[in-house]
């Protein structure tokens, strides 16, 4: 999908994210709340076929709600020639004038909730 | 040629199966990833716009690479409070974590 945006960085970073990352961090928390499984009868709640049909209705909703609009059927603007997006978007990640702000508090945010993962996570030394 | 109408379309059935895996399932690990693939339509849709109505700035494309970031934030804490609430209660089973309830 991001390919055909031509969001190379993108394609390259959901995989990197999401098979290197929060993949083995699923795995690892799997494991170690593994044993409930066998004791408990239905994965699914008693109202699932509500959510079931909740879903399908804002599907349908939002799928109608798009096609009443004018933009739906826009095609693919071409690419302005000579950018490159990778490098574009490195310099507006870093440059004190376009995003630098938000980068670094995204980083201060994913340390400080790493910091705190670690220490929810972790045993009492009682 | 592809139009903007098949990543809406794709972003909304992603939605709406994230939407129904955090309802419908009893897991809380199942609920997260629920979670995750509703945030995933979310970077796809703003991604789609970016390139659709504004391919010459970058705007859309950082605002995403935020959002990634906030979401990896969001699952290491979602799981470190599992891991903490199973040790506590030995289940990670959503109806029967009521601690909150009476």
């Amino acid at each position: 999908m991001y390919g055909l945006l031509s969001a190379t960085f993108f394609a390259v970073i959901q995989v990197v994210i999401y098979i290197g990352a929060i993949a083995i961090l699923m795995i690892f928390a799997i494991m170690l709340t593994r044993r409930v499984k066998q004791e408990v009868g239905s994965t699914v709640n008693k109202g699932w076929w509500l959510a079931g049909v909740m879903s399908l209705v804002l599907f349908t909703a939002l799928v109608l709600m798009f096609s009443t609009w004018s933009g739906f059927r826009t095609t693919l603007p071409e690419m302005p020639a000579d950018v490159d997006t990778i490098k574009v978007l490195g310099t507006a990640l870093v440059s004190p004038n376009a995003y630098v702000l938000p980068f670094e508090i995204a980083s201060v945010l994913l340390l400080a909730a790493l910091i705190g993962a670690i220490v929810v996570a972790s045993e009492k030394k009682s | 040629m592809i139009s903007l109408s098949y990543f809406l379309v794709f972003a909304a059935a992603l939605f709406c199966i994230g939407l129904y895996g955090v309802l419908a399932r009893k897991n809380a690990i199942a609920i997260l990833m629920g979670i995750e693939l509703m945030l995933n339509a979310v970077v796809i849709n703003l991604i789609a716009f970016w390139r659709f109505r504004t391919p010459e700035m970058i705007a859309g494309q950082a605002f995403a690479v935020i959002v990634f970031a906030v979401a990896a934030a969001e699952v290491a804490v979602g799981l470190a409070l599992f891991i903490a609430v199973y040790r506590r209660r030995n289940t990670i089973a959503a109806d029967e974590i009521d601690l909150l309830k009476w």
